[in-house]
């Protein structure tokens, strides 16, 4: 804040009379940019840079000794619908108390516009924030928020509980770690936003988040090459834990519509995983090509019996038991231990859209 | 040691032998040798050309400047025009309302021709039986009339033939005046049938004429029955007919006393006119009269206040057409622009007057949309209305309805708060029942003043406001909208005025709204004396509050408002921008790039918003990073054409490229979109790289400072940006230009709007060095250089030569500084080399008429001369003989010889009227071959001075 003080006379002022020169001055051009100049690329370049080709190998762990279980029963077995959100200001996870009360009363606020409200009146809406301890894989990760949002109906009894109507996080897991780095000490990035509720919440949600962190919501979606590396990577969980089934789902743009449903025995997902992996020499890392040869051996098995060419459409959905994903943006977690690997996968979607 | 430096110098010691070279075998043509050229010399000294041309205003020639090449060119209509013409159009054809307008006129015109007939027909068969012998035959022949109905045509005919014999025997004077019986009936007859005719087709004054001239007939008809002495039964037809003409006559010259009404009859009857090929004579005088005349009177807006403030109590309404059509005029203008302050008291006065009846006081409610503001004095006499108690209930609803649809628009509310309690006591306990739209309002007002409602609200109402003044809000909306102000002018620099209601539903997709700025009340500031930035209301406090302004919840809230713009200006807080950037960047790239849907209204909204983003830009001289970085993205999924002058306007305010980068982000898709695109958005290209080069430069200029010496490491970031960097990446850019001009030139047949704007942009490259101090000399490449020299416009030539004459005087100042030590600054020969071939080749085309000789620039193979079949071809690009100068040599040698016949341009080059002829040459505003002749040739005397100094 000290720092505006300071601001009377711009650059040009001073600079204006010195003419023959050999550096710049600090202009106000590159304020905001320095996050992308301390990663020593110009903007543009920022997200072409940072598309991975390759990969670790997920290892399933459990992550219940780490992360309290019930938060982690919260967050699977739920669809999400997922949104990417840029850098929050000034946000303390200190200080989520106070949150809880006032995006509560902006709930209420919001839901009651225009009707004379009550001083003292019982609100509606109680909204607990909580931070999910455990689940940021480096240090530059922030830890996950849950916000859960319990409302009693109108028509509900006296001394009923509230129910729990609306139900969200922010996370970031494995984020680029140069990224985050960068980011200056007032912001925090939480990439990756998932709600799950009616629409009008998540809304007024997202509406208060922006007024009060200064942060931005778009949709997330994932596309498809991220859809093949899930696929690949629950596929390549088979041995470990049993996937039951390996689904996938394609829209072909053909007239009308075509869409074509594949579920795929896992066993034989798995071994047709396994020769594409034994063939490139067992390595630490799986490689883009690896992930979409998988993805092309399916596609041509399909084409062997059925003659549609899978590669002239778009995967739309991949789901395993442990968990499926849509293209427009909804997932579903259904096992813990695959969860920060899905989470880390989608951070970095997320981070992928960013606009700065 | 000097001497030798001197004349090692490619530049110099070529030109000086060449010139010498030249004049020592033309002695005729040296064009220092006048007197004109000895006393331009004095004036303009090697050293004194500091002054340079303002680009593209060379002379009293206009260029095609940069600035409105394109800004002018999508020509809007000129909508002052028709306002002010279309009151002469009529909501309805004419001729109904006027006939509508008399009905009695009708019924009188359709029955009076067959009546007539009969009616003389009767009157003359009367007459006849009563005078002689052959007369009661007659009428024992008439007895069967149903058969012979010819023949009682017949007998009538001859009945009224003799009726007027006797009429030419009474009255003697006729006979001496040379008229017969038979005369007397076919005059009167001729002027019955003509003016029954004119009366019943023919509108306006004609009408009125043949309704006077039958009027006379009748008289004239009486007069003679009377003196013939016929019984009145004979002439009671005649005598009714006269009084009916009479009374019409009356009727239409009262109606023409009332101005106004006349007027629009006439006005009517133009347009009527207009559609008619016959005009007589007389009648185009009047019309010529009438134009004159309405030009004279008001506007009909102000015609109408006029009538709204003066009509009477009472006036009917139906069928009223001066009341139609004013408030045609007022309804018109309140959907079009909106009333007026000043109108709106009158109007309201009006319509809750009720002086003209509830439905129309309905109607004037309904176009009340005012422009700006609404004058408090009008609100509480309109309220004042509301005691007399003649108003129905739906039009005091309707009243209340439209105050609270304007009231944030009511220009002040001191007068009107101190008659709340009135106001409320009326709302709640008047007859008014419990109006829906108002219970909300007076809900939520309980809250807060309990004493003023004392209204009890059902402990159930649905919630929220609906909205029940959608019409008058939409109208208000689109009004301000076209009015393109807010409210009212003390608001606009406050925060308060949003932007017009979007629709629910484009409001969830869009991201392109400008959040409302506010603070956040629980966020702790750091000082207790922070001034949040929407409390702000004038710039004076501003400037008294620099220190202590809290910024907004939301920054992107500050683009929406000029003073929060100023207040950026001066903001040096890094996360601030930051903010910024993220919530610019998430819009541009969720409207641009990641959305798929898009509409025309989306575009209208889009081109408003990369306004005001540039407009802010523009303001805060420097772009927004995130704007960048959409911006490298977008091109490459820019079609070339969606709002081009927005996106090529963004891009031109991007700050320096580092060089390393430049081709992939810039320079590849902008290729690709130029070579692919029509003319014109090549011209728009060039024009936004040059005003991109113009900003690079002027921010090196300013910014540039002297205390870091850090010339030859170049970390590209944009913060750490370095001289040479800098200097890199402007290489680059020129570079690239003349690339994509030299082939854009070729792709479009050179044409000279592209021509111009590469000109355009070499006008900004040949300054480099002494306009922004960049210590950079970049030629032109000769794909633009060469087509410019031979192109067959005049002012592409000229042109040249001042860009030619700057290259020279950057070339000269930079020669000094190299010999400077405390800056060394170097400039290779190449360019050195490069120039003086340039200037050679200029020389030897426009004056010494040694085009395509060896040695000479431009050198052609000799077989493609010959092919050419052009005998002198050396001397085709002189000033003479130039495709683009041929005009003026025309007309030269017509002003140096006006009597010969045959034309012999050659001629112009003897002796002494070269010299006139380059003379007429700038006296025709060709500046830059004055500046460029002026500077290159004077060099020869200070030349040979030196070379003297230093033998």
């Amino acid at each position: 804040m000290e720092t505006r003080l300071s601001a009377t006379a711009t650059p040009r002022n001073q600079t204006a009379p010195h003419r023959s020169s050999k550096s710049y001055g600090f202009s106000r051009r590159s304020l905001g940019v320095e996050l992308t100049s301390r990663l020593g690329c110009t903007p543009g370049q920022l997200t072409a840079v940072r598309i991975p080709t390759n990969r670790g190998i997920p290892k399933p762990r459990n992550i219940t000794e780490q992360v309290d279980p019930e938060h982690i029963a919260l967050i699977v077995k739920k669809e999400w619908k997922l949104s990417y959100v840029t850098p929050l200001y000034q946000f303390g996870h200190t200080q989520l108390q106070s949150y809880s009360r006032q995006l509560a009363a902006f709930l209420a606020a919001e839901k009651q516009q225009g009707v004379a409200v009550e001083v003292g009146q019982e609100l509606g809406f109680k909204v607990v924030f909580t931070a999910v301890l455990g689940l940021a894989e480096t240090d530059d990760d922030a830890e996950t928020v849950l916000i859960q949002i319990h409302s009693k109906s109108a028509f509900a009894a006296e001394g009923e509980a509230a129910k729990l109507t609306w139900s969200g996080w922010l996370s970031c897991v494995s984020g680029d770690v140069e990224y985050l780095r960068s980011m200056p000490p007032d912001f925090t990035c939480l990439p990756l936003f998932g709600a799950s509720g009616a629409e009008s919440l998540t809304t007024l949600v997202k509406s208060w988040f922006e007024r009060t962190f200064d942060c931005y919501f778009g949709p997330l979606a994932i596309n498809s090459t991220n859809l093949e590396w899930l696929a690949a990577l629950w596929t390549g969980c088979h041995p470990d834990t049993n996937i039951r089934y390996l689904k996938l789902a394609w829209t072909i743009p053909a007239q009308p519509p075509l869409d074509v449903s594949y579920t795929v025995h896992p066993q034989d997902a798995w071994e047709l995983w396994n020769s594409i992996r034994q063939e490139s020499g067992l390595r630490d890392t799986v490689d883009i090509e690896e992930v979409s040869c998988f993805i092309k051996g399916l596609e041509s098995h399909l084409f062997r019996h059925f003659r549609i060419y899978l590669s002239a459409g778009t995967l739309t959905k991949v789901s395993t038991t442990l968990g499926s994903a849509h293209q427009d943006g909804k997932i579903r977690i259904t096992s813990s231990d695959m969860m920060t690997s899905v989470l880390a996968l989608l951070t970095e979607c997320a981070l992928l859209k960013m606009p700065v | 040691m000097a001497n030798k430096d001197f004349l090692e110098d490619p530049f110099l010691h070529n030109y000086e032998d060449y010139l010498m070279s030249v004049w020592g075998r033309n002695p005729d043509r040296h064009p220092s040798k006048g007197p004109a050229w000895s006393c331009v010399r004095e004036t303009m000294g090697p050293g004194e050309s500091e002054g340079f041309l303002v680009p593209g205003s060379v002379g009293g020639l206009s260029y095609p400047s940069t600035e409105d090449q394109f800004s002018t060119r999508p020509c809007s209509p000129t909508p002052r025009l028709f306002p002010k013409r279309s009151h002469l159009r009529c909501p309805r054809p004419p001729e109904l309302s006027l006939l509508r307008r008399h009905p009695p006129e009708l019924s009188l015109l359709r029955r009076h021709p067959p009546e007539l007939a009969g009616q003389w027909s009767g009157a003359q068969a009367g007459r006849r039986r009563g005078s002689g012998s052959s007369s009661t035959a007659t009428a024992g022949r008439q007895q069967r009339q149903q058969r012979q109905e010819r023949q009682h045509i017949n007998s009538t005919a001859a009945l009224a033939k003799r009726a007027y014999k006797s009429y030419a025997k009474a009255l003697p004077g006729l006979k001496k005046l040379g008229i017969s019986s038979v005369l007397l009936r076919k005059i009167i007859g001729t002027l019955e049938v003509s003016c029954g005719v004119v009366l019943t087709l023919v509108p306006g004054r004609p009408k009125d004429v043949a309704n006077f001239l039958l009027l006379l007939v009748m008289l004239a008809v009486l007069f003679f029955h009377q003196l013939v002495g016929d019984p009145l039964k004979r002439y009671a037809h005649a005598l009714v007919f006269g009084i009916l003409l009479t009374c019409r006559l009356l009727i239409a010259r009262q109606s023409e006393e009332r101005p106004e009404r006349e007027e629009t009859r006439e006005q009517q009857v133009n347009a009527e006119e207009k559609n008619k090929v016959k005009v007589s004579y007389d009648r185009s005088l009047r019309v010529a009269e009438n134009e004159r005349k309405k030009s004279e009177a008001e506007d009909p807006f102000l015609l109408a206040l006029k009538y709204f403030s003066r009509v009477e109590d009472g006036t009917p309404w139906k069928g009223n057409d001066v009341l139609e059509r004013h408030v045609a005029v007022v309804e018109r203008l309140a959907l079009s622009q909106g009333l007026p302050p000043e109108a709106i008291p009158v109007l309201l006065d009006f319509a809750l007057s009720l002086r003209m009846g509830t439905t129309l006081c309905v109607r004037m409610l309904k176009i009340l949309i005012p422009a700006s503001v609404v004058p408090q004095d009008a609100v509480i006499q309109g309220v004042s209305w509301l005691c007399v108690g003649k108003m129905p209930i739906g039009t005091q609803v309707m009243f209340l309805r439209w105050l609270l649809t304007v009231f944030d628009l009511i220009d002040s509310k001191d007068q009107l708060r101190a008659i709340y309690g009135f106001i409320f006591s009326f709302v709640t306990e008047e007859s008014l029942g419990r109006q829906p739209f108002l219970m909300h309002l007076l809900a939520l007002y309980k809250v807060f003043s309990p004493e003023l409602v004392t209204l009890s609200f059902p402990s159930k109402m649905k919630s929220g406001f609906k909205n029940h003044n959608s019409t008058w809000k939409a109208a208000l909306s689109s009004v301000q909208r076209r009015n393109n102000v807010e409210v009212a002018s003390d608001l606009r620099l406050t925060f308060g005025v949003r932007e017009q209601p979007v629709s629910k539903k484009r409001k969830m997709n869009s991201h392109l709204t400008v959040p409302a700025v506010s603070s956040l009340p629980l966020r702790v500031s750091s000082s207790k004396k922070a001034l949040p930035l929407e409390q702000l209301r004038a710039f004076p406090q501003l400037l008294q509050n620099l220190d202590r302004i809290e910024l907004p919840a939301q920054m992107g809230s500050m683009l929406g408002s000029s003073l929060a713009l100023h207040y950026m200006d001066c903001l040096r807080d890094s996360s601030a921008f930051l903010r910024l950037n993220f919530w610019l960047g998430h819009a541009l790239h969720e409207e641009f790039l990641f959305c798929r849907e898009a509409s025309s209204q989306n575009m209208e909204e889009a081109a408003r918003f990369l306004n005001t983003l540039i407009s802010t830009q523009r303001l805060l001289q420097e772009g927004f990073s995130s704007t960048e970085v959409f911006l490298y993205r977008f091109l490459r999924v820019w079609d070339g054409s969606l709002l081009r002058p927005q996106i090529l306007a963004l891009l031109s305010d991007i700050s320096v490229v580092p060089s390393s980068r430049i081709k992939v982000l810039l320079f590849e898709p902008l290729m690709q979109l130029f070579f692919t695109s029509s003319l014109f958005f090549k011209c728009s290209v060039i024009e936004c790289l040059n005003s991109m080069l113009l900003k690079w430069l002027t921010w090196h200029s300013v910014y540039a400072l002297e205390d870091e010496l850090d010339i030859s490491v170049s970390s590209q970031t944009p913060v750490n940006m370095t001289l040479s960097g800098l200097m890199d990446s402007v290489v680059e850019l020129v570079q690239f230009v003349g690339r994509i001009s030299t082939i854009g030139l070729q792709l479009e047949g050179y044409h000279t709007l592209l021509l111009s704007f590469t000109l355009d942009f070499y006008e900004t490259v040949c300054d480099m060095y002494l306009k922004y101090d960049l210590p950079l000399v970049l030629m032109p490449p000769a794909g633009v250089f060469y087509p410019a020299l031979l192109s067959t416009s005049p002012v592409s030539v000229d042109r040249l030569c001042h860009i030619m004459h700057r290259y020279r005087t950057n070339l000269v100042s930079a020669k000094r500084q190299e010999k400077q030590p405390e800056k060394p600054f170097h400039i290779s020969r190449k360019t050195y080399r490069e120039f003086n071939q340039y200037v050679v080749s200029m020389v030897s085309c426009l004056w010494n008429s040694r085009a395509f000789l060896p040695g000479m620039g431009i050198e052609l193979g000799e077989d493609v001369l010959a092919r050419s079949k052009v005998s002198e071809y050396w001397s085709t690009f002189n000033l003479i003989h130039h495709p683009a100068f041929m005009s003026c040599a025309i007309d030269f040698h017509q002003k140096c010889w006006p009597e010969r016949k045959e034309l012999d341009l050659n001629s112009i080059k003897v002796g002494k009227r070269w010299d006139w002829y380059t003379e007429f040459l700038f006296s025709q505003g060709f500046h830059g071959i004055k500046e460029f002749v002026q500077s290159s040739f004077s060099r020869r005397s200070s030349i040979k001075e030196t070379g003297n100094d230093l033998q």
